[in-house]
């Protein structure tokens, strides 16, 4: 930066308006303190500057331009009523559900546990002769269930239709032993007398009853309801049927006999 | 900007507008209503205006609403009205400021608004360039043309200095 008598108004223009940096404004203040004529003209342009201690202009209507301040909340602006009313909504909601789930308990509590004495009974009977008539070779309920769970809460009509696989086995493999003459041998008298015997033994009107006195002295013993020894004894009724059937088809069976024959010769005759 | 922080601009800038308009425009009650639209388009385009550029924001606006005031007057230059409400209505402390007051009101329009930004407002004149729509070199050579023509008048025959 070079200064001259020239150039200087320009710089000390500048200098006024603070447009210049500390080191160009002190090189432009050491120039004029060279020259009078300078020093008069700077003074002249700071004279043109208003002085800023004059009385303050205050703007009288201030009030009228400020704007309301939203308080804060804890959900942002939601107002205090539609915050009610959605409470309301949600308790409405949560109160509806509560209703239909207990509606729903109980309807299903109805069907299982606390039915009417015949048509519980009537249900009973179905599901049961369901289970039990495509499986007539399902073994009957005997003394060895209840040695083997004594404890079980179930009712007993549910031990009666579902016992346990090992305490089935023996039955089985008896039942097959009974029932395997009637392969071997198709002689009537030999079916008429021994099949059906395991069976009858094993499918006792009394043994229900005994199942059901010998287990009120376990500690954790709950009482069955009349219904369900209905039920039982429904069941009992229903396998005494089977066993019935059962037995006029195995005397169906001994009377059954075929013959393969070609010309005058029998070559295999069965049951005959 | 949040309402809170145009409430501030509010406090901090509403006196230093309303100067500004005033020396601008000389009549109080214009300016008045200067400032109020200032602050109406503010707070309309509050979202927009981040709150550290409040001020240049109301004086861009000011500005622009004192250029349109003279344009419809249809005056380029200072008037005898001007100078008359300026001398009447702005605060007197000496002899001084009095014949400044009227020196400025010799000025045209533009100029008398660079100058206000410059002395009172304290802008560079890069701000008064984004501001007024003007490039830095005619923000500069419109103020020191003005500062002369203050100069010029404070040192005239019947105002020495």
């Amino acid at each position: 930066m070079k200064l001259t008598k020239e150039n200087i108004e320009e710089y000390l223009l500048l200098l006024v308006d603070n447009e210049l940096d500390a080191a160009e404004a002190a090189e432009v203040n050491a120039f004029v303190m060279q020259h009078e004529e300078c020093r008069s003209l700077l003074e002249l342009y700071r004279a043109t500057k208003p002085d800023t201690g004059e009385a303050p202009y205050v703007f009288p209507e201030k009030e009228s331009l400020l704007r309301q301040e939203t308080p804060a909340m804890l959900f942002g602006t939601i107002k205090p009523f539609r915050m009610w009313r959605q409470a309301a909504a949600v308790a409405l909601l949560l109160g509806t559900g509560l209703v239909l789930t207990l509606l729903v308990a109980r309807k299903d509590g109805k069907e299982i546990s606390s039915p009417s004495p015949s048509a519980g009974a009537i249900t009973q009977n179905k599901k049961l002769q369901q289970e039990e008539v495509p499986k007539p070779s399902t073994p009957p309920p005997s003394t060895a269930l209840a040695n083997v769970y004594p404890n079980r809460r179930l009712p007993v009509a549910a031990k009666t239709a579902y016992p346990d696989q090992a305490a089935v086995a023996p039955v089985k493999r008896r039942e097959r032993e009974e029932i395997a003459p009637l392969a071997a041998a198709t002689l009537p008298a030999t079916i008429a007398e021994e099949s059906p015997a395991p069976i009858i033994q094993a499918i006792d009107r009394e043994s229900v009853p005994a199942l059901t006195a010998g287990r009120k002295e376990l500690p954790g013993w709950v009482p069955v309801k009349e219904e369900s020894l209905d039920g039982v004894n429904d069941l009992v009724s229903q396998v005494q049927e089977l066993r019935d059937n059962l037995a006029a088809k195995a005397k169906v069976l001994k009377r059954a006999s075929f013959v393969i024959r070609i010309g005058d010769k029998d070559l295999i005759a069965l049951g005959r | 900007m949040t309402t809170s922080e145009y409430n501030r601009c509010v406090h901090e800038l509403s006196d230093s507008l309303y100067r500004f308009a005033w020396k601008s425009i000389g009549e109080a009650e214009e300016a008045k209503d200067m400032v109020q639209q200032a602050f109406t388009v503010l707070w309309e385009k509050r979202a927009e205006v981040p709150p550290e550029k409040g001020k240049s924001f109301l004086f861009t606006v000011a500005y622009r609403k004192c250029m349109d005031v003279h344009r419809a007057r249809g005056r380029t230059t200072g008037t005898e009205r001007l100078h008359e409400n300026a001398l009447t209505e702005a605060p007197r402390t000496n002899e001084l400021k009095k014949i400044l007051q009227q020196a400025l009101a010799t000025l045209d329009q533009q100029s008398r608004n660079l100058v206000l930004l410059k002395d009172y407002e304290g802008y560079s004149y890069e701000e008064i360039a984004g501001m007024t729509a003007l490039n830095t070199t005619q923000v500069k050579v419109y103020l020191h043309r003005a500062r002369k023509s203050l100069k010029n008048y404070l040192v005239s025959k019947e105002h020495v200095i």
